[in-house]
């Protein structure tokens, strides 16, 4: 929760601030980024709502994340009604993702980075190519756009794979990644740093 | 009196006209108000690193390993910094190569201005040193790596995880160079504001390394 706002608050200076000055490009992606986040973490608890009659305080912050997600290639191209469509789209995509596909495909994902990064950068991406306007920053969204934000999603996917796939198999035939399966369940705290956050 | 002022006020009036482009053709000025901003919004990413992210994710683990992921995101940012002073940052934004840049920046030459003056400024952000620049863009460089430790936490050694965000920060460094948006790369560039693009990269980096890190969880869609 803490985590959550502190992210929020931060990611102004992320979108707003690469607008590289403080113009209106900046104050239009200030903007975009509160309504998509305030709407992810709403539609997404409001979903839980609806399939569990619960909306939780992960549900709440994993749509927030989910917003400033979607919202993060949008934000300098999008007018507020953009901005909006992102927001939904941010709290039930990824949600989807996370609820359902994760079981699914059954991957390891405690965190959920896959289910709210990369399906919601996805997302994000895509929806530039379909609802940037062009008074915001002299780009139109349709089928140009779109086929551009395609071929980036994947320049992005193939590079990161790969480029993480040679490493990580490196890394792990010469250092090894886990560490030992006693020291794994008896946590990194104590084997990795000699300390522990809490003792009671 | 009063005449006299305003005579006096007309007359440096008419130097500052004359006076004042042929200044601003030596040293470029600086926009305080720009400037002020993006100093703003630098401690602002930083602040999503440190504590913001590493709250986050240590919210999310079992308790034997929060502090993991505190030390995680602390050991990230030490490095990427360092990385970014000695090479990093002159990879990124030296040179004029499409895809990568050059050697001409390593640990921050330049960063001072030319011959004769104080500051340098960037050709990328008129009006703002050069120094914000590269500090802006050094938040940048440390969320996009301390992002992977979402896929990786309570699952990796530390030495392992230092490691691969060395080299993996320097693959990304030396291949994500900035350019305009008219060729190959434009489909980058429109994917997300200037110096947010790598920001995609580090979740399907995050989803591979956890499946090399997880061999008997690996996903039925990507059999390697």
């Amino acid at each position: 929760m803490i985590g959550t706002s502190i992210l929020w608050v931060g990611w102004y200076g992320f979108n707003a601030g690469s607008a590289g000055a403080a113009n209106g490009l900046a104050g239009n992606a200030f903007l975009t980024t509160t309504l998509a986040a305030a709407i992810g973490g709403f539609v997404w608890a409001l979903l839980e709502f609806l399939t569990k009659k619960q909306p939780s305080v992960l549900g709440f912050c994993s749509g927030i994340v989910a917003g400033l997600v979607v919202i993060t290639p949008a934000a300098g191209f999008v007018n507020a009604n953009g901005a909006i469509l992102c927001g939904i789209a941010a709290g039930s995509i990824p949600y989807f993702a996370v609820v359902w596909l994760k079981r699914k495909l059954r991957y390891d994902d405690a965190l959920d980075t896959f289910g709210v990064h990369a399906v919601g950068g996805t997302v994000g991406t895509i929806l530039t190519g379909l609802l940037a306007v062009e008074s915001i920053n002299g780009q139109a969204g349709g089928t140009a756009l779109l086929m551009k934000q395609l071929a980036s999603v994947g320049i992005v996917v193939v590079w990161s794979v790969v480029a993480t796939t040679v490493l990580a198999y490196a890394i792990k035939a010469t250092i090894g990644l886990r560490p030992a399966e006693d020291i794994e369940r008896q946590g990194l705290d104590i084997n990795e740093h000699g300390e522990e956050g809490y003792t009671a | 009196m009063k005449k006299n002022n305003l005579t006096m006020l007309s007359a440096f009036a008419l130097l500052a006209a004359t006076a004042g482009p042929a200044l601003a053709e030596e040293v470029p000025a600086i926009n305080s108000g720009d400037t002020a901003w993006m100093m703003t919004s630098t401690a602002l990413v930083l602040f999503m690193t440190l504590p913001g992210l590493a709250l986050f994710y240590g919210g999310l683990v079992r308790r034997k390993n929060v502090l993991s992921v505190l030390a995680q995101c602390l050991g990230i940012a030490g490095l990427a910094t360092l990385m970014w002073w000695a090479f990093g940052y002159s990879l990124s934004f030296s040179g004029e190569g499409k895809f990568i840049g050059d050697l001409g920046a390593v640990f921050f030459k330049g960063l001072y201005g030319p011959e004769g003056s104080d500051i340098a400024f960037s050709s990328k952000l008129a009006g703002v040193p050069d120094s914000v620049f590269a500090m802006f863009q050094l938040t940048f460089a440390i969320i996009t790596p301390a992002l992977i430790v979402g896929a990786i936490a309570e699952r990796m050694k530390y030495t392992a995880l230092m490691t691969f965000v060395a080299t993996w920060s320097g693959a990304a460094a030396s291949s994500a160079k900035p350019s305009a948006p008219s060729t190959l790369p434009a489909a980058w560039w429109y994917t997300c504001p200037p110096g947010t693009r790598p920001w995609c990269w580090p979740s399907f980096s995050a989803r591979a390394s956890a499946m090399a890190a997880n061999p008997c969880l690996r996903t039925a869609w990507c059999c390697v």
